[in-house]
């Protein structure tokens, strides 16, 4: 094996490599291996299989794992193939479902001269002459990038996973846009920085009740800027975290590492155990009855006569088994959750047929009330351990502001622009104005059940609310959304991802009012979902 | 005479008996829920991303391999079992066999990333008199050394792990942690006289 030998590296740095952890990320790749859409045939059988017919044997818990399991992730590389996410840039819905990504506006300058980005709507970027750097640090010459983009609306927060949620003590608001706009350098493909010392100036339009935000990508969080009177004069450089002095810097580490240890503590208690999520049977489905030990299959201890609906998504299903007198009938538990085969052998005959658990009538509303209930259970303590994470990505992110800004030495800007709020900034990224506001909840709260079409809950891994006329979005996690609320009296909308795909629910699906809300989703086609246009046409909110 | 290598270690690995049932915990419940994986997930994600990183000169295609680890360690979650080490080894275990898999499929470059520090810290184990010039021919010394023994050499030296970690990585005894890196430094260090000879 070559190899390449390096002298005395220098790492990087806990917040960078921290900053790249995405478990959702990772959890949508596993779960996209795990399993696959089932599709099922329509011919209808009914037969019992059970102690009474044969001499049935039962039932052994066998579990089975195909041997290239380890090998699973190799071919499977979404995780791999992404973007590169720097500390100026963040995620995009697009990496999670099949939607586009607001498009930016591209302009080539040269590094050596001070560059002036017109934005639109009033919005200006200075960089001034040679102000770039590497990955580095070392200055940059000749031909660089300059990627600019206004988000503009509620389409262009969603579709770039603009974080729009903060936490006032135990008060969730959001944030609401006036204007927006991100900002980023390449050369070759590779992502630039500013110098140290180096700022650009940003300006925006000055909206009453609005201030000027830079987003910290690394945690996520809206930074308030600084500023002068409402207008102009504002500093908010921070200084490069490699740039820090080496008290300052480990006094930084130690802030990452506490947070670390802390969101470590706050998700570590385990969840309650979620029951298997019940089936309803489908009557044109062949099946089977089959009476096994229910402490062998504890996830089907509390269901009542369960029986077992034919999978012929793999295997063709072959109704000549209903003839034989079978003396020997297996139940195992398949590779894929929620999946069993039966395994039927006669002498030298033996077949293998793959099912699924269903259930119907009040055995099917008794379990689906079980399982809801649960869920409902989980979702709050999963609320409740975001909100501590959020309270304490505040705290640090404050805490580690306070220490790059200390260091900070920067030139003011004195030069006030009428009708704008101006600011400089250390670093390239998103910035804002903003304002607080409440999260939509005069009229109405509900907890929020979402299906798809065919009445089964889905599996959403984003849950988008907006409210017409608010330039905000406003998120919620996991399906069913406990203490979900919006105004009754305001036009809203859904926008869902779910099993990397894009779904939403109109405003007629908000009435009438309810406290338990059970709103079907509906998938958004390709063509409306193009791009950023196209979508906003499409939920033309 | 050789001294016995008892370098100050760094190390986050070792834990209490009560974090390791707490842990234990974790993973089982993992096991049956894979959201349960996010505490493990944000707890090891950076030092099995240094792992890697010390052997990849590539800052992107380390996070891509730390990616591909814990979706590993998900996917095998079923087929772990707790041996009264901590998770992490096993999770070192997963991230040694996918480096090693991306250099083969890739015919990548291995980095060993020497850090000078460690290495004087080598030149006071095998030598009574370190000498400075010999740092470098050390380095390229140490290069050299076949995967096994380079492996043993850059954990206890450059990555600073204690023996019991070290161990429990490549799954051999404390004892036989420190008897070979005994033996490595001492082909080292017969090496650099081999090579101080060579200089005059």
């Amino acid at each position: 094996m070559k190899r390449n030998v390096q002298f005395d590296r220098q790492k990087p740095g806990s917040d960078e490599i921290l900053s790249r952890r995405n478990f959702d990320a990772l959890l949508d790749q596993y779960n996209q291996q795990a399993g696959k859409v089932v599709k099922m045939p329509s011919s209808r059988r009914y037969v019992w299989v059970a102690t009474a017919a044969a001499a049935v044997t039962l039932l052994a818990v066998v579990f089975f794992y195909t041997d290239d399991s380890l090998n699973k992730g190799k071919n499977n590389n979404g995780l791999a193939n992404k973007t590169p996410v720097t500390k100026d840039t963040l995620t995009n819905v697009a990496d999670a479902a099949p939607v586009p990504v607001p498009a930016y506006n591209t302009l080539r300058a040269d590094a050596a001269r001070q560059t002036v980005v017109e934005a639109g709507n009033g919005v200006r970027i200075t960089l001034p002459a040679n102000a770039l750097a590497d990955a580095s640090g070392a200055p940059v010459s000749g031909e660089v990038e300059l990627r600019y983009r206004r988000l503009a609306d509620p389409v262009d927060l969603f579709l770039s996973d603009i974080p729009m949620g903060t936490q006032n003590g135990s008060t969730t608001e959001a944030y609401e846009s006036a204007e927006m706009v991100e900002m980023l350098a390449f050369q070759n493909g590779q992502p630039l920085a500013l110098r140290k010392g180096q700022t650009i100036d940003v300006e925006l339009p000055a909206v009453s009740g609005f201030s000027p935000y830079s987003l910290e990508t690394a945690t996520a969080s809206w930074i308030p800027v600084q500023s002068n009177e409402n207008t102009a004069a504002v500093n908010n450089q921070l200084l490069a975290i490699e740039d820090l002095s080496p008290q300052r810097r480990a006094e930084y580490d130690a802030l990452l590492e506490e947070q670390r240890m802390e969101e470590y503590r706050i998700t570590a208690p385990l969840l309650p155990a979620l029951p298997a999520q019940p089936r309803a049977a489908d009557p044109k489905k062949n099946r089977f009855n089959v009476d096994f030990k229910a402490g062998e299959f504890p996830e089907m201890t509390d269901w009542k006569n369960v029986v077992f609906e034919v999978d012929e998504s793999a295997r063709r299903f072959n109704a000549s088994v209903y003839e034989v007198q079978w003396e020997n009938v297996t139940l195992v538990r398949s590779n894929r959750e929620g999946y069993y085969q039966i395994r039927l052998e006669k002498g030298l005959r033996a077949e293998k047929i793959d099912v699924y658990p269903v259930l119907e009538g009040d055995a099917l509303k008794a379990a689906q009330d079980e399982y809801n209930a649960a869920a409902e259970k989980r979702q709050q303590i999963l609320g409740n351990q975001q909100t501590q994470l959020n309270t304490l990505r505040a705290r640090i992110a404050e805490k580690c502001n306070a220490l790059r800004r200390a260091d900070t030495n920067a030139p003011q800007n004195n030069e006030a622009a009428a009708g704008k709020k101006t600011f400089r900034s250390g670093h390239l990224g998103i910035f804002a104005t903003l304002r607080k506001i409440a999260w939509p909840s005069s009229v109405r709260t509900a907890s929020l059940m979402l299906n798809g079409p065919d009445g089964k809950a889905i599996n959403a891994s984003r849950i988008i609310h907006v409210q017409q006329g608010i330039n905000s979005i406003f998120k919620w996690n996991g399906n069913p959304a406990a203490g979900f609320s919006y105004n009754a009296g305001a036009k809203n909308q859904l926008w869902v991802i779910a099993d990397g795909k894009l779904w939403w629910a109109a405003s007629e699906a908000f009435t009438p009012a309810a406290s338990d809300l059970r709103i079907t989703l509906k998938p958004v086609p390709a063509q409306a979902a193009a791009n950023a246009g196209t979508l906003r046409n499409y939920f033309a909110l | 005479m050789m001294k016995t290598p008892a370098m100050e270690v760094v190390s986050k690995y070792h834990v209490s008996g009560e974090e390791l049932n707490r842990e234990q915990q974790l993973v089982e419940a993992a096991k049956r829920d894979p959201v349960q994986f996010k505490p493990l997930y944000n707890l090891y994600y950076e030092r099995i991303y240094m792992y890697i990183w010390q052997r990849m000169d590539d800052k992107e295609k380390a996070h891509d391999v730390t990616s591909q680890v814990f979706l590993k360690a998900m996917t095998n979650l079923h087929k772990y079992q707790f041996r009264g080490v901590p998770f992490a080894s096993w999770l070192y275990r997963i991230a040694k066999s996918e480096v090693y898999s991306v250099f083969r499929q890739e015919q990548a470059q291995r980095t060993v990333s020497i850090d000078t520090h460690g290495l004087h810290g080598m030149m006071e184990e095998i030598q009574e008199d370190p000498y400075e010039g010999f740092a470098p021919l050390l380095g390229d010394a140490v290069a050299s050394l076949d995967e096994e023994d380079l492996q043993l050499i850059e954990m206890r030296f450059f990555e600073k792990r204690p023996f019991k970690e070290i161990a429990e990585i490549l799954e051999i005894t404390e004892n036989n942690a420190k008897v070979k890196t005994y033996r490595i430094l001492e082909k080292l260090r017969k090496k650099l006289i081999d090579m101080r000879r060579a200089a005059r």
